[in-house]
């Protein structure tokens, strides 16, 4: 377990802004600039410096137009920071690659492939051997509960099969970053929180690294090892805060946590790091 | 009247019942003269006499299947060669600026206007009817084919890229199968305006063809040839467009869900 997240994270002192140099990821001096160099250009993301370890769960909230999309595209390689560089363990991100797995909101799955064809699409691109990929196909889909639906289409599942499916499909390349846009944005109150569950059974049993990206600070506090706050206009991070509910040991009982007086102070105060009255 | 909302089929039954007792009613009566519109068993003898004796040195089934094969020629090379063509106009904004000036000239043309500069150029035979139906059917697919691939998902293929598609795969593997609903639509499109063309196709100093039949029985007032073969072209017609749409279900069976 890395070091900065041994500190009572409940009590509090914020994590150091900079990333240190021992990171997986790092961001140094990121900044985005839409439409840089016409007058219609806006800042969305000013140089922000963040680094995390391997297998953090790092859950970044704010505000919409806080730049929090924008941090994590640049991580994608979707999109070329305007200054500053990104990196994962020492090399630089150039552009898009099978080493980060990405979720979006709307699973933006391949309609016209079946269940089987979505999660077993990125190990036949990468032209593994066809045991190798019926064998991952296999495991992600019985990990997200979708194996008795292999050979349907994507058009038949629910809303959170469907995101269940974008998330065998990115893990089915054995990323060792996950990068999650509001993966659960779109579902409703209770598939969000079974969903939850599930992302945080297969964080463990897998120990990857996770960008999470989400609206909700209850979420954000209750999956993350650490929870970065953003502001917006232009963005930039206020807070890096652990959280440790993600590393509790033993059964999880989800109620139980969220209910919890620790729980409910913790994401207090990141709430009212939102809503700029301070806290911290 | 929801018995009938329920079963509209009743409807369109009623519907070509009516037409048909009043063209029995007005050709019986001899209210309209048998040149202009034949009896129904007048339609049905020479229909019979089309399909037993066929017309003028090609059977009825020669006729029909001179014209599909022209249809099938002019619209399967128009349709794959202007698809291949817009789906490098879709993804290429230089073979794009290159091919569109043509294109768009060619799409809103009417065949009849370059007919007869085809005529000059090939000849009476076979390949200036081809051409015809061929021109007619490529600029159409190739704007539905470049429109596909521009509307492909960009999400779709930040995540095909993600996932470590090459180029060359995304495009086999996201955007091709993206486009084919756009496809298919401009081949339904480009099959309706091959079809009507065929006529005029089949002017062209012809002897054969369901085209040319009715033009040529117009000639000699054989209404009842006419209407024999204009009720062909529309079941072939017909066929023709639940083929593509039965063919468009089965394949782009995602789209709209």
């Amino acid at each position: 377990m890395p070091d900065h997240l041994v500190i009572p994270a409940v009590s509090g002192e914020a994590a150091p802004l900079a990333g240190a140099a021992s990171d997986f990821v790092r961001f140094d001096q990121v900044s985005v600039t839409y439409g840089a160099g016409t007058p219609q250009a806006t800042l969305a993301l000013t140089p922000t410096d963040l680094g995390f370890a391997r297998g953090d769960f790092v859950c970044i909230v704010g505000p919409s137009g806080c730049g929090k999309t924008t941090l994590m595209q640049t991580l994608a390689g979707f999109l070329k920071p305007t200054g500053g560089a990104v990196s994962v363990g020492d090399v630089p991100v150039t552009g898009p690659g099978p080493d980060r797995g990405v979720v979006f909101q709307h699973a933006a799955l391949f309609p016209w492939k079946t269940v089987a064809g979505n999660a077993g699409f990125g190990p036949a691109m990468r032209g593994l051997p066809r045991a190798e990929r019926r064998a991952r196909v296999e495991y992600w889909l019985n990990s997200v509960g979708l194996w008795e639906f292999r050979n349907r289409y994507p058009y038949q599942l629910s809303g959170g099969m469907q995101q269940r499916l974008a998330i065998a499909r990115a893990l089915a390349n054995e990323p060792d970053i996950l990068l999650m846009d509001e993966p659960f944005g779109a579902l409703d109150a209770l598939t969000r929180e079974k969903m939850q569950e599930e992302l945080h059974a297969v964080w463990k049993r897998r120990g990857m690294t996770v960008l999470f990206i989400t609206h909700s600070v209850d979420e954000a506090v209750y999956l993350g090892t650490e929870v970065v706050v953003m502001s917006q206009r232009p963005g930039c991070i206020l807070q890096r805060i652990p959280a440790p509910f993600a590393r509790l040991a033993g059964e999880r009982d989800i109620r139980r946590i969220k209910a919890g007086s620790d729980f409910v102070s913790l994401r207090e105060r990141v709430l009212s790091l939102i809503w700029g009255e301070g806290g911290g | 009247m929801s018995f009938l909302r329920r079963r509209p089929w009743i409807v369109t039954l009623a519907s070509i019942a009516t037409v048909i007792a009043a063209w029995a009613i007005a050709t019986y009566t001899g209210a309209v003269s048998d040149l202009l519109l034949p009896t129904p068993d007048e339609l049905w003898d020479g229909a019979a006499d089309l399909v037993l004796n066929g017309y003028k040195g090609y059977s009825l089934g020669a006729h029909i299947g001179l014209s599909l094969l022209r249809v099938g020629l002019g619209f399967g090379l128009g349709t794959i060669i202007g698809t291949l063509l817009g789906l490098g106009m879709g993804v290429s904004r230089k073979l794009d600026a290159l091919a569109a000036p043509y294109i768009e000239f060619l799409r809103p043309l009417p065949q009849l206007a370059y007919l007869v500069l085809l005529i000059i150029w090939f000849g009476i035979g076979e390949t200036p009817k081809i051409v015809l139906l061929f021109l007619a059917a490529l600029p159409v697919s190739a704007v539905a084919a470049r429109d596909g691939v521009r509307q492909v998902s960009p999400q779709r293929i930040l995540a095909a890229r993600s996932l470590g598609a090459s180029p060359w795969q995304i495009f086999c593997h996201v955007v091709l199968p993206s486009a084919l609903g756009e496809i298919f639509i401009g081949a339904r499109l480009s099959i309706g305006i091959v079809y009507a063309t065929l006529i005029a196709a089949e002017m062209i100093a012809g002897s054969s063809g369901i085209g040319w039949l009715i033009l040529d029985a117009g000639r000699f007032l054989r209404s009842d040839y006419v209407i024999a073969g204009i009720l062909i072209i529309a079941a072939m017609g017909i066929a023709l467009d639940r083929g593509l749409l039965f063919a468009q279900r089965r394949i782009v069976h995602w789209a709209g869900k």
